[in-house]
């Protein structure tokens, strides 16, 4: 599947960017521009646990323990699961529109056959790289998360690259209860890997991510900060937030409190119905 | 899977233009006569100046089973074009876009417990909005069965 010749994707290169402004402005470039993008960025510089659209927090994640580290907690507007990010982790994020691609329908898996394709030339040659139930992995540890958002004619396919990480903010995360297959319930240190361990460079990485995107045939065009946060202003529809740990924390004793009249009142029920017997 | 079983259901009469048994193939999605389809692939059941809307049996097979659906809050206002709800599957939030302008006077409240309805019934149960009609004109922009049959095929 190859664009057009001379289909251009605009080249926007970040380092050290906060990952909640670089997400406003990835959901700004998709929502109120025309443009093809490829967004990277090297490290955010706090660490964050970035949930997905439809992530609930207190299945999610150790709260009182992501609290006591001063993680922030951050809502984005893509689907998927729940990462934790920091300094040593690469974000990527591909933004396309239809017409661009024809060849890939604006929906969920098509793209990710298409990008499966386009990161594969990057990491196949470091090792058993595959898309395996829309995680990136080599063979069955996995790199790296992705999630997407669809609008329209128009699509996003982010990524985060874990460089490295750190094991106690990555035991901030639970066990999800939607899991892939291939997980076998291993906990994350187990599922995951550290691309410095599979990788030569962080350095070159970039460079050839950018290769790839050349090699799938389109031309790119670097871009400026200034040039990309214009579509902060047009765009209307904002998805990504970073959500207030007091309140999370106060919305979590409340539901715990429900939870537990609620099990106080079935037992009184069971109890009254077994005395009348 | 879910293709299969919103087929068997259909058979019960709901006007399909499908020529395929109940355990259709999924490369063909099914269509039902009477509604309007959008190009957005949504489907669109007018009664009086309320319209019903859903999303189409091709955009359900196409988006993978949908683990969550967020709806609009009732009273609010969306003009035809605007993203008016989300869905995700497979990892994907995708926006539903309003077909019709109009207000929302009610919403599926079901599919925040259960949003797979939007793959087992997405002409019946799975129904996501009905909305007052501000421009019924923009009905006639609209597809017939027919016209969404081609469109997709």
């Amino acid at each position: 599947m190859q664009p057009a010749p001379g289909t251009v994707v605009r080249l926007l290169r970040l380092a050290g960017f906060p990952i909640l402004r670089q997400l406003q402005l990835e959901e700004a470039l998709l929502r109120a521009t025309q443009h093809n993008w490829f967004v990277m960025n090297d490290g955010t510089p706090q660490p964050a646990i970035v949930l997905g659209v439809s992530g609930k927090p207190h299945q999610l994640v150790h709260l009182e323990a992501a609290a006591a580290h001063g993680v922030a907690l951050i809502r984005r507007f893509t689907g998927g699961g729940t990462v934790v990010v920091d300094r040593d982790t690469l974000f990527t994020s591909l933004i396309m529109q239809h017409q661009s691609l024809p060849g890939v329908e604006p929906y969920p898996r098509p793209v990710m056959r298409y990008t499966e394709e386009l990161y594969g030339t990057v990491f196949g040659p470091h090792g058993p790289f595959r898309l395996r139930e829309n995680d990136y992995c080599f063979g069955d540890v996995k790199f790296g998360g992705n999630a997407q958002a669809i609008t329209k004619d128009r699509w996003l396919h982010h990524t985060s690259l874990l460089w490295d990480f750190q094991e106690p903010r990555m035991a901030l995360l639970k066990q999800p209860d939607r899991q892939p297959d291939y997980r076998q319930d291993r906990d994350h240190l187990e599922f995951v890997v550290r691309l410095k361990d599979r990788l030569p460079c962080r350095a070159t990485l970039a460079d050839q991510l950018c290769g790839g995107l050349e090699a799938a045939g389109f031309r790119l065009q670097e871009s400026s900060l200034a040039e990309a946060e214009e579509a902060l202003v047009a765009n209307k529809l904002c998805g990504t937030r970073q959500l207030d740990w007091a309140q999370v924390l106060a919305e979590e004793r409340q539901r715990q409190q429900q939870e537990q009249q609620q099990q106080e009142q079935h037992l009184s029920a069971a109890t009254a119905g077994a005395s009348q017997v | 899977m879910a293709l299969a079983s919103f087929a068997t259901k259909a058979v019960s009469g709901l006007g399909l233009r499908c020529g395929l048994p109940a355990l259709a193939s999924r490369a063909y999605a099914t269509v039902v006569d009477g509604l309007k389809y959008a190009k957005d692939h949504e489907w669109v059941k007018v009664e009086g100046d309320v319209a019903t809307v859903g999303i189409t049996d091709h955009a359900q097979s196409e988006l993978g089973d949908v683990v969550y659906a967020e709806m609009p809050e009732v009273g609010a206002s969306f003009s035809a074009g605007d993203r008016m709800a989300i869905v995700e599957s497979v990892k994907a939030a995708s926006d539903i876009i309003s077909p019709v302008s109009g207000e929302i006077v009610a919403a599926n409240e079901e599919l925040s417990s259960d949003s797979s309805k939007i793959n087992t019934d997405p002409y019946g149960e799975g129904w996501m909005v009905k909305v007052k009609l501000s421009n019924p004109e923009e009905l006639k922009e609209l597809m017939s069965a027919k016209e969404y049959e081609e469109f997709c095929a």
